[in-house]
């Protein structure tokens, strides 16, 4: 493994700073948990690496009536131990708790897993399914990034070079609400998706749904959204045949593949499975 | 305390403190100054002839200090730990067989220098075509691996009239059974540092066999052994993957030729691109039984990727064989089981020696002819179960340590209890199956000896010789109890050296769960002759006759605890002072195989187990939950329980990752994040049960349970998920595709 230089910046602005100075060149980090794993293997050789962990505030989170905002370097495991999310965002909740294992859970952050933007990044699919809005700073001043655009492709985000992350923005869905997220795997822990499923419906105060979200992991080069079985969920009630037309929908939109990992006839299928589970419990 | 409760017992290993506190030393942890650090550089070419081999651009990286290539091998570049089917080059020669297949050797003053080395050295290759398929490998006019061809071995075992039994059959099963290339991930991936000592070589290793290690090494080195020492470090584990040489020849050859001393250690990747794996089979079955469940006749065909190279395949194909039939009474046989040589990475021991991949095939048989007949699973293995005195299908007769049925009825009743609580009214398929074993301790239809000493140090301490390596399991532990019991002392009272090949007699190798029967029968000869000998001396100096005289913590005076004793502190000074010794050792009752009908009488003694598994099965995604698995297993006599408890459970963990996820794809498999074995959410909570059926050959009783731990689980488990899910997967692993298509009713 090449020698690299370990900057520990103390505010944002100070690793905005280091990161423009140092260019390309420089990565900023996290829990490292996907870095070091790079790093390892070679397929990642930076001259230095700016960590994020020792910036106050950056690990925080903060909950109001509106929503949660996760500082970008909470971990897996603060999501997994505050009851207030298990309660209010219970998708959220699911795939953070599945992460790796309590070891990789307990220094790999929810931010960090956005950032990699892995199409098997188990937050990302819970955090698409609550429209939540990444909060972006750099040497240009900050902005507001929509999850939904903020993957470009395997590995690629929206951010622009010398920008970070700092938080992410979850608004607590108004109105009665069924939530989960399904993490398929062959094995009990330490596995990534075969297949990530989640599924979101807010129902308004007659019973029909008011707003679908769909969304899904190892279904495509990033985590991604299921327009189609949204737009089939939303705007009546919820029953079984909806449902089933709506994962019906996901399941045909889906772009699985054939991997070793799982055949795309069996992940096509568990979309057909998973997503009427989650709503109806079945 | 009296030391007589030592074997049986449940006191801390000695080992245990140090481990838990991380500071036992391994292979690894050896820091020799002024080292050169080793890279191998390996083909990436899965079979091609070998034009030539360009080291300039390695040298020229700044640190490299040597490459080396066959042609600086001095000795016979040839080894394999089989020696009538060695044939694997610790360096490539003219020809490349496996991805992976080291080609040159960089000795360099660092570690990153050593790399660059390996990346720089430029292979030129002529590519022939590459097999990846025994079958194929076999077909005529395939392209020739070796020059022998491309069969490795084959072990035919004909007993009775097969015909007739089939004829005469109520219920005849027939199906083929598939499983996978599994590696043996154990924690301590190979490591080894060597260096010159007074003109010897001195090689420190994470091994299961130094003394074998010593002898190819000499013979790669073109050295007399005497010249090379190799001591075995602490061993974080080998599950017959440290058998075979790995990292050994490298060292060895770098400090050879240089003088300085070397090191070597595999990353995990390079441990699974580049060491054994399990041969993974294709079985073809055919069993017979009459109406009331007898076997009559069972028929198989077992076919074995050996990979590139030999390694045990010989061994494999001679165990497989022998137990291809199962634990059962079964008059009529037709067994035929062949290692094929293939371009893959090679294939050698491991915990079972293909004994796992038969048991999936003949526990799958039971459980069909069961159905097919109408017969409680259990029922039709205990009216078949092998007992004293019956004969196996080589023709042995069995002696009195044979606790099979009672293993049966152990799980039986852990079964019938989980039975009750099978139907709940959510749906979810649940199933519960058992497995059967039996499994040969000791190597198959061969002397293989162990050695001891023990001696009485001035002090009136011990000491324990004993060249079997403690990889993990316990052997020192055991050996040290055993050792302890004979001589009325506690095992602390007992120092041991142990796995030097300067100082302790060969052992054999810690592998066929043979270490506590072969070893544990070798120290008990000798520590019982040293008894002997310093009680004779006692007797004289007490002036009683020795029959009267007891050894017990440490001091020998008369049994009945009248008159006077002597300390032996005070024997030892009597003795002339110093160290007084006695050997001991012990070859099991073993003889050859006859090579056309494979009778004969292969083991001295044999272990039995039986587990059952109660699995749940996710309706829809197919995702399976082993919620319980019951082990009994005939140990003989369990020397120190807790590490029979914990080989049973490790074992079954073991099985359970076989069963349902490990699979080893050369090329993409490189680490743990692909190759999944079970973590500790995957495995049940284990009840295991020891069965003590005593053989009288065995030390106190003892016979071997490394690997029958893991034998039946894997069956048990693949029974089970039939009964759950109504239909039987006969490929390993059941992966979630497999479950998926089983709960459609569909056969995969
Ligand atoms: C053994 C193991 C098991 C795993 N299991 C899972 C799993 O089950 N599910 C899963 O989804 N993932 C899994 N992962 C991947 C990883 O743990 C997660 O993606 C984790 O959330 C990454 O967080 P981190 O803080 O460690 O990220 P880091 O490794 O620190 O960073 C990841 C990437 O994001 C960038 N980055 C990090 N933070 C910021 C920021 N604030 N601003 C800009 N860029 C940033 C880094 O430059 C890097 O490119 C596993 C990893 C390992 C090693």
């Amino acid at each position: 493994m090449a020698r690299f230089a370990y900057h520990r910046p103390a505010t944002v602005d100070e690793a905005l700073g280091l990161l423009a100075d140092l260019g390309p060149d420089a990565v900023p980090v996290a829990g490292a948990t996907d870095v070091w794993v790079n790093l390892r293997s070679g397929k990642l050789a930076p001259r230095a690496l700016v960590s994020l962990r020792a910036v106050p505030g950056l690990a925080g989170l903060d909950r109001s009536d509106d929503g949660l905002t996760l500082g970008a370097c909470a971990t897996h495991a603060a999501v997994e131990d505050d009851s207030w999310i298990a309660g209010r965002l219970p998708a959220l909740h699911m795939a953070c708790s599945q992460v790796g294992s309590r070891q990789v859970r307990n220094v790999g952050t929810v931010g960090g897993n956005l950032c990699n933007a892995a199409p098997s990044a188990d937050a990302a699919v819970a955090l698409l399914l609550y429209d939540a809005v990444c909060r972006v700073e750099g040497p240009g001043g900050g902005r507001d990034v929509p999850l939904d655009g903020f993957f470009l492709g395997p590995g690629r985000t929206a951010l622009a070079p010398g920008e970070i992350l700092t938080g992410i923005r979850v608004p607590v869905p108004r109105g009665r609400t069924v939530a989960g997220y399904h993490k398929l795997t062959r094995r009990k822990a330490m596995e990534l998706p075969i297949l990530g499923v989640g599924v979101r419906v807010t129902l308004d105060d007659g019973g029909a749904v008011s707003e679908a979200r769909v969304a899904l992991g190892v279904a495509g080069p990033t985590p991604v959204r299921c327009p189609g079985a949204e737009a089939a969920l939303a705007g009546g009630p919820l029953t079984a045949e909806r449902v089933e037309a709506a994962a019906e929908t996901a399941a045909r939109e889906a772009r699985v593949r054939d991997s070793w990992r799982g055949q795309a006839w069996y992940r096509r299928h568990m979309i057909r499975v998973l997503i009427p589970r989650i709503l109806l419990g079945c | 305390m009296s030391a007589r409760r030592i074997v049986g017992g449940a006191r801390p290993r000695r080992d245990a403190v140090d481990k838990v506190l991380g500071r036992t030393r391994f292979a690894a942890d050896v820091r020799v100054p002024g080292l050169l650090h080793l890279a191998v550089a390996r083909s990436d070419t899965a079979h091609a002839r070998v034009r030539a081999v360009h080291t300039a651009r390695a040298l020229a990286v700044p640190g490299v200090v040597r490459v080396f290539t066959a042609r600086h091998v001095p000795g016979v570049n040839r080894y394999g730990i089989i020696a009538s089917t060695a044939d694997q080059p610790m360096l490539a020669g003219d020809r490349v067989r496996f991805v992976g297949e080291a080609v040159a050797l960089v000795a360099a003053e660092t570690p990153e220098a050593a790399a660059e080395g390996a990346r720089r050295v430029a292979v030129d290759y002529a590519p022939l075509p590459a097999i990846t398929d025994p079958a194929e490998a076999l077909e005529a006019g395939a392209a020739a691996i070796h020059d022998r061809g491309n069969l490795c071995f084959e072990q035919r075992i004909v007993r009775g009239d097969v015909d007739a039994g089939f004829a005469r059959a109520a219920a005849v099963v027939e199906r083929t059974y598939r499983t996978a290339v599994i590696e043996h991930a154990y924690l301590e991936p190979e490591a080894a540092v060597a260096w010159m000592e007074d003109g010897v070589l001195v090689v420190e290793t994470s091994t299961q066999n130094p003394h074998y290690d010593r002898s190819d090494l000499g013979r790669l080195l073109g050295v007399a052994e005497e010249r090379i020492r190799v001591v075995q470090r602490a061993t974080g584990g080998g599950f017959g993957g440290k058998l075979d040489l790995s990292v050994q020849p490298y060292v060895a050859l770098a400090t050879w030729l240089t003088g300085r001393p070397s090191r070597l250690v595999y990353s995990r990747e390079e441990s699974f691109l580049a060491t054994g794996k399990r041969h993974p089979f294709v079985m073809r079955y055919r069993s017979a039984a009459d109406g009331s469940g007898r076997l009559l006749a069972v028929e198989a065909d077992l076919l074995a990727d050996t990979g590139a190279y030999a390694s045990y395949a010989l061994a494999v194909a001679m165990r497989a064989a022998v137990h291809a039939a199962g634990p059962y009474r079964v008059p009529a046989v037709r067994i035929r089981c062949r290692t094929v040589y293939t371009n893959r990475v090679f294939s050698g021991a491991m915990r079972g020696f293909g004994t796992p991949q038969a048991a999936f095939g003949h526990e799958s048989q039971m459980d069909l002819l069961a159905g097919a007949l109408g017969i409680d699973p259990l029922e039709i293995r205990r009216c078949n179960a092998l007992g004293p005195g019956d004969v196996t299908v080589t023709g042995q007769t069995l002696g009195d340590s044979v606790g099979l049925v009672a293993c049966l009825d152990r799980v039986g009743a852990v079964r019938d209890r989980w039975a009750r609580r099978l139907r709940e009214p959510d749906g979810v398929p649940r199933g519960l199956g058992v497995g059967a074993m039996y499994y040969g301790i000791g190597n198959t239809g061969v002397s293989n000896p162990s050695t001891a000493r023990v001696a009485l140090d001035p002090d009136g301490a011990f000491t324990l010789f004993t060249g079997a390596a403690d990889i993990g399991q316990g052997s020192d532990n055991a050996l040290l109890a055993i050792c302890a019991e004979t001589l009325g002392v506690d095992p602390d009272r007992i120092r041991l050296v142990r796995g030097d090949t300067a100082r302790t007699a060969n052992a054999g190798a810690t592998s066929a769960s043979r270490q506590t029967y072969i070893s544990g029968g070798a120290v008990l000869r000798a520590a019982g002759r040293l008894r002997q000998r310093l009680v004779q001396e006692a007797a004289q100096a007490l002036g009683v006759p020795a029959a009267r005289l007891a050894l017990e913590d440490g001091r020998i005076g008369p049994a009945d605890g009248s008159g006077t004793s002597v300390s032996l502190a005070e024997v030892a000074a009597r003795c002339g002072g110093g160290p007084v010794s006695e050997t001991g050792g012990f070859d099991p009752d073993a003889a050859v195989l006859d090579r056309a009908t494979g009778q004969g009488r292969p083991y001295g003694t044999y272990a039995f187990a039986a587990q059952v598994a109660r699995v749940s099965v996710d309706p829809a995604t197919a995702e399976v939950r082993v919620d319980g698995l019951a082990a009994a297993h005939d140990v003989g006599r369990a020397i120190h329980r807790p590490s029979v408890l914990g080989q049973i459970s490790g074992g079954a963990a073991m099985g359970l990752g076989m069963a349902l996820m490990e699979t080893f794809g050369p090329g993409r498999d490189e680490n743990l994040d692909t190759y999944l074995v079970p973590t500790t959410l995957d495995v049940p909570r284990v009840t295991p049960m020891i069965v003590e059926q005593a053989e009288p050959t065995g030390p106190f009783g003892a016979k071997g349970v490394g690997e029958p731990a893991l034998i039946p689980t894997a069956p048990a488990i693949l029974n089970a998920l039939a009964a759950a899910c109504g239909a039987r997967i006969h490929n390993l692993p059941a992966t979630l595709e497999r479950v998926q298509k089983a709960l459609r009713g569909e056969e995969a």
